[in-house]
């Protein structure tokens, strides 16, 4: 028998008997449905967790500073110390990322650049006209930004004195401080933002100091740095000296903080185990992405279990309604084997019956499944915009379920296969009735 | 062409044994014409099953061209049913959802011929059993008679070599039995089948060449 004429026979009988198939589908059709739905969303909300890691950029860093612990057993010679004494840490020996620690860290295999980073000792805000704003201030040198692949949207990637770097969600944190209420800016370049640090004396009383910088760049979306302002580091050191009223040194105490920038992605888990190895302390947003990924595999296979539960369900409809159709075409398939059909082509109109009920259900529910997304997408995102608050996942206009072009696919196949298995055992019914017995029967 | 030696076939009721063919030995050549006859429960249509591969016997031999048909698998069985025999039954057996060309087209989808050729020789068919102008009709929509003309044109489609009917005219008035059997004997004669009829019917008996008597699943006369 050639496959088209099994097709077009498939196709007739499931016409023939057209308001049981689709009695029998609309079984698949809910539970497909259910597994595109539930698998959506576990999908929906891991797009969302690993977006709010950041971009490719963000994903490329490890976070360095050293060890709370114990000293970083690095080869010092320590004024009228011995060369080469390991520990101690009285105090005198910097605990700090020294050029000489940044040298090694530049060695690790897989790293392409190390940046050493002034963060604020004290705090400080943003005062742009009457508005108050918050802000996490970085200080940089204008060639760390470009190792660290920054792209500016608006103005110029520059750092000279008196120029700061604004990240792009900046503008939304400024506040009226009389009322509280935000103050909506839509842009924040070429503004002049004047930083006003803030310090209290042992007597509690309080000192200012102000800086007045100029935008000149609005960086790209995506990652740590959309909340961050970027200013010359010698600025922010000033402002460190001023706040500890002591002179810093760093090429004799070191840094803080250090970002190590990873080749690729690829690089980032080896080239962070080798600096932990070396004593420091290091994040990757990859610890997240590695975790969020094994908890949200977890999540999708029990999402999908539920709802193949469903298809499961309805598997018991294909097999119930092929028995039935089986009883009632007894007469013809003895017929057919008279005619010299073999049981493998009787099998084959079977099986082909069973699996074109999970096919069409599948379909169908697929449909159905990606129309409810979408609509819980729109329930979601009214409901967001009425409570004010985001996506507590990830970007405010991210979609919370989302359904990857695979998962429609593998759904329909899903659906397909569970037909063909819930056909095996009626169609191996039928295909070894015995001819004779199944011509008499009535 | 048919050559039985010794045919049994023997169901068992729980304690009790039913010898349906209790032994039947039966040649028939090429191109002959064989009426079996019979009281009811004599075994008539057994012996046809068997023969028509729709039944295994029991035990004995069965050989059709020289091939033993009691020896063949499932798979050779409906090979064997599919090109060397055609089926024509008491009640029609059509499906009852296809047209009369749908269903002389039928067994040639079992056999692979190709959907141009099938209907060429479906509509070939039905037009020299003189149903022209019935070519699309349902079962439902068609009288006896031209049911069986239908399931007629039906059993020649794969060129079948024996043709084996089990009362083809028992469901028919004694005029449209007439034209059955004229038929019947017409395709015979033109593509030279071995003819097997069972009858009840002495008159359709007597357009048989050959009338073999059965009781008590033993050929008793054999004329
Ligand atoms: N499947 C079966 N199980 C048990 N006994 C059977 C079976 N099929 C036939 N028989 C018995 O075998 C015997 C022969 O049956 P068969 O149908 O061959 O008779 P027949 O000569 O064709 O009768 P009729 O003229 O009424 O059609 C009968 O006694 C019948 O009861
Ligand atoms: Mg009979």
């Amino acid at each position: 028998m050639s496959t088209r004429d099994l097709l077009r026979l498939i196709w007739a009988n499931l016409n023939r008997m057209r308001g049981r198939v689709a009695l029998t589908a609309f079984g698949v059709v809910i539970g497909a449905a259910a597994v595109l739905v539930l698998v959506s969303l576990g999908a929906g909300l891991q797009r969302s967790a690993i977006s709010s890691l950041g971009d490719i950029g963000e994903l490329k860093k490890i976070y360095v500073m050293p060890s709370e612990m114990s000293d970083i057993p690095v080869m010092v010679t320590e004024p009228g110390g011995a060369p080469g004494k390991q520990g101690g840490g009285q105090g005198n020996k910097p605990r700090g990322l020294t050029q000489q620690r940044l040298e090694e860290l530049r060695g690790v295999p897989g790293v392409a650049a190390v940046i050493p980073t002034e963060e604020l000792m004290g705090g400080v805000e943003m005062k742009l006209g009457r508005a108050v704003g918050w802000s996490q201030i970085m200080g940089i040198s204008l060639d760390d930004m470009a190792a660290l692949g920054m792209q500016i949207v608006q103005g110029e990637l520059s750092l000279l004195s008196g120029q700061m770097v604004v990240g792009a969600r900046v503008h939304e944190n400024f506040y009226d401080p009389i009322r509280g209420s935000n103050v909506p800016i839509s842009n924040l370049l070429d503004e002049t933002i004047i930083l006003v640090a803030q310090r209290w004396s042992e007597t509690g009383e309080m000192s200012e100091r102000t800086l007045r910088l100029r935008v000149v760049g609005v960086l790209k979306e995506g990652g740590q740095s959309d909340y961050q302002v970027f200013i010359p580091q010698r600025e922010v050191q000033k402002l460190n000296e001023w706040f500890t009223g002591k002179r810093i040194d760093r090429t004799r105490e070191g840094y803080n903080q250090a970002i190590v920038v990873a080749q690729s992605t690829r690089e980032v888990a080896a080239a962070q185990e080798q600096i932990r190895a070396l004593g420091y302390q290091a994040y990757s947003a990859m610890d997240a992405l590695a975790s969020i990924n094994s908890f949200f595999t977890i999540l999708q296979a029990v999402l999908g279990g539920i709802g193949a539960i469903a298809l499961l369900v309805s598997a018991f409809g294909i097999i119930n309604t092929l028995s039935m159709a089986i009883l009632e075409r007894t007469r013809e398939i003895g017929l057919m084997k008279a005619l010299g059909a073999r049981n493998r082509d009787v099998m084959s109109i079977f099986l082909g019956e069973a699996a074109s009920i999970g096919l069409l259900g599948g379909l169908v529910g697929a449909g159905v499944g990606w129309g409810l997304s979408r609509l819980g997408n729109l329930v979601a995102l009214s409901y967001m915009q009425q409570s004010g608050g985001g996506n507590p996942f990830g970007p405010a206009d991210a979609d919370i379920v989302y359904t990857p072009l695979w998962l429609i696919l593998i759904t329909i196949l899903f659906a397909t296969l569970v037909g063909l298995i819930s056909g095996i055992y009626p169609a191996l019914r039928a295909a070894t009735l015995d001819p004779l017995k199944a011509l008499k029967y009535e | 062409m048919i050559q039985a030696r010794g045919l049994r076939k023997t169901y068992s009721m729980g304690r009790n044994q039913v010898h349906a063919l209790a032994g039947v030995d039966l040649a028939v050549a090429a191109g002959d014409c064989v009426a079996v006859m019979g009281p009811s429960g004599s075994g008539k249509s057994t012996l046809l099953n068997v023969i028509g591969g729709l039944d295994r016997p029991s035990a004995g031999s069965l050989q059709v061209n020289e091939r033993e048909v009691s020896q063949l698998d499932e798979n050779e069985l409906a090979a064997y049913r599919r090109s060397t025999i055609g089926f024509i039954f008491q009640s029609f057996n059509l499906v009852s959802t296809m047209t009369a060309l749908q269903n002389v087209e039928f067994p040639m989808m079992f056999a692979n011929v190709s959907p141009r050729q099938r209907q060429r020789r479906a509509r070939y068919l039905l037009e020299a059993v003189g149903l022209k102008a019935r070519i699309d009709h349902k079962p439902t929509e068609l009288s006896g008679g031209e049911q069986q003309r239908v399931s007629i044109a039906r059993a020649l489609s794969n060129l079948p070599r024996i043709l084996l009917a089990d009362e083809p005219t028992g469901n028919l008035d004694s005029h449209t039995g007439a034209e059955i059997m004229a038929l019947l004997l017409r395709a015979q004669r033109e593509s030279n089948l071995t003819l097997l009829i069972v009858t009840h019917d002495p008159a359709v008996a007597a357009y048989a060449g050959r009338i073999v008597h059965m009781k008590d699943g033993l050929i008793v006369e054999n004329v």
